[in-house]
C-alpha cells in the first residue's frame, strides 16, 4: 500500500522509502524527489541530510532544493 | 466480438483482413448484444490509385484516424487501429504502453521503448505458460487496482518472426505484412487459455524494463519505485485526462510491484528468470 498525502490543497505525495514522488493538482505536473529533496520537504537540516540521507550532497545541492521546493511554494 | 472489457464490430471486405480474424481470433467469443464499444471497419481506398497502388483505410464510426496505408498492411492496420480505439477512448481505466502478463496471479507489466525485446520476451512468456493479458497495452482499473485483461494477437516485427518460431513449434503467426513503416510485421495467435480467461483480472506483482542486447547474461537490476512512477506517468496514453486519479492509480500500482532492470540475450534464460520470480512470488503469499 502506497502512503500517499496531501500537502496542503495543491499537491499530492506518494512516498518510496527515501525517494517520493510530487503531484501538482493544478499543473498536473509530476515532480520525482531525490532522497535529499524528500529530507528536505520533511524538514532535515543540512547536517542531518549530509549524515542520513546524501553523504556526498553540499551546500550548493541544500540551496537548489530549496529553491525548487520555494517554486512549488513547499519551502522547507 | 469480445475483446477483454471491449465489445468490437468488425466491418471488412478484404480477404487479408478476413483471414487474419480468421487465424488469429478463432477462439473469441463473439458478443451476444447488438451494442458495441467500437464499430470499425477496414475499407479499400476508393479513386485512380487503386489500379496502380491498391491502399485501405480504417475508419471508426464513420472517422478515418490514419492515412491510407498499402493494401498489404490491411490486416496490421485493423490491429493498430484497435490499439488507437482503446488507447484514445477508455478513460475511464489508466492505460500505460506496456506488454503485461501473469503467473500464479501476479501481473508483470513489461515498459519499454520500441526496439528493447519487449514484444519478443511477452511471446516467449505467454508459449511458455504466461497468461497473456496484453503486448501492447497495460489496463489499470483505478477503482480496484487491478489489471484488466486485452489478450488480442502479439505483434512481432523483423527478427523478432524468426526468434519466436525457431523459440516455439507452438507459435501460430500470420502471413507477415512487408515494408510497414515498423519493418516487416506479422501476429501470433494469443493461447487459448489467456482468450478463455479474458474477464479474469490479475494484481501487479512486477515492473520490469526488459532490453535485449546480443551475448548479454539474463539478469534483473532492482530499480527506483519512484523513478519507475515517472516513467509510467511519462509513457501512460491518458495520464494527464484522468489527473489526479491517474496519479493515485499510478502510485497505488507501483506500491505493490517490485521494480527491476531486466537484460537478457537468450530467450529460454529470459523465461527461467521471470518463472523463478513467479514462483518466489507465489511461495510468499
Amino acid at each position: 500500500m502506497t502512503l500517499i498525502r496531501c500537502l496542503g490543497e495543491r499537491y499530492r505525495l506518494a512516498e518510496f522509502d527515501t525517494e517520493a514522488v510530487l503531484f501538482d493538482t493544478v499543473s498536473g505536473d509530476t515532480h520525482y524527489l531525490a532522497p535529499a529533496a524528500f529530507a528536505r520537504l520533511n524538514g532535515l537540516s543540512l547536517d542531518e541530510i549530509l549524515r542520513t540521507v546524501d553523504p556526498g550532497a553540499g551546500p550548493r545541492l541544500i540551496e537548489e532544493i530549496d529553491r525548487q521546493l520555494s517554486d512549488w511554494g513547499l519551502g522547507a | 466480438m469480445q475483446t477483454g472489457p471491449f465489445s468490437v464490430r468488425v466491418e471488412s471486405s478484404i480477404a487479408s483482413v478476413a483471414e487474419g480474424l480468421a487465424q488469429l481470433y478463432a477462439d473469441f467469443e463473439l458478443a451476444e448484444t447488438a451494442f458495441s464499444d467500437f464499430h470499425v471497419s477496414v475499407k479499400s481506398a476508393v479513386g485512380i490509385r487503386r489500379w496502380i497502388a491498391p491502399q485501405v483505410n480504417f475508419y471508426v464510426d464513420g472517422f478515418r484516424p490514419f492515412k491510407p496505408l498499402p493494401m498489404d498492411q490491411a490486416y496490421p492496420m485493423l490491429e493498430w487501429g484497435l490499439n488507437w480505439c482503446v488507447s484514445s477512448q477508455a478513460h475511464h481505466l489508466l492505460i500505460i504502453h506496456a506488454a503485461v502478463v501473469e503467473k500464479n496471479g501476479f501481473a508483470a507489466i513489461l515498459p519499454a521503448p520500441p526496439g528493447s525485446g519487449k514484444s519478443t520476451l511477452c511471446a516467449g512468456l505467454v508459449l511458455s505458460g504466461w497468461r497473456l493479458l496484453s503486448d501492447e497495452l497495460t489496463l489499470i482499473d483505478p477503482a480496484s487496482g487491478r489489471l484488466l485483461p486485452l489478450a488480442r494477437p502479439v505483434s512481432l516485427k523483423n527478427q523478432s518472426i524468426s526468434v519466436i518460431r525457431a523459440f516455439s513449434g507452438q507459435a501460430f503467426l500470420n502471413r507477415p505484412s512487408h515494408d510497414t513503416a515498423k519493418g516487416t510485421v506479422t501476429h501470433l495467435r494469443p493461447p487459448a487459455d489467456s482468450v478463455q480467461r479474458q474477464r479474469e483480472t490479475a494484481r501487479p506483482g512486477w515492473v520490469v524494463f526488459p532490453k535485449w542486447q546480443a551475448g548479454a547474461a539474463a539478469e534483473l537490476a532492482p530499480r527506483s519505485r519512484a523513478q519507475t512512477l515517472i516513467y509510467l506517468a511519462q509513457n501512460a496514453f491518458n495520464y494527464s485526462e484522468l489527473g489526479e486519479k491517474g496519479f493515485a492509480a499510478g502510485a497505488e500500482m507501483i506500491g505493490q510491484c517490485d521494480c527491476y532492470d531486466f537484460t537478457y540475450h537468450d530467450l529460454a534464460d529470459a523465461v527461467r528468470i521471470f518463472d523463478r520470480l513467479a514462483d518466489e512470488k507465489a511461495a510468499g503469499t
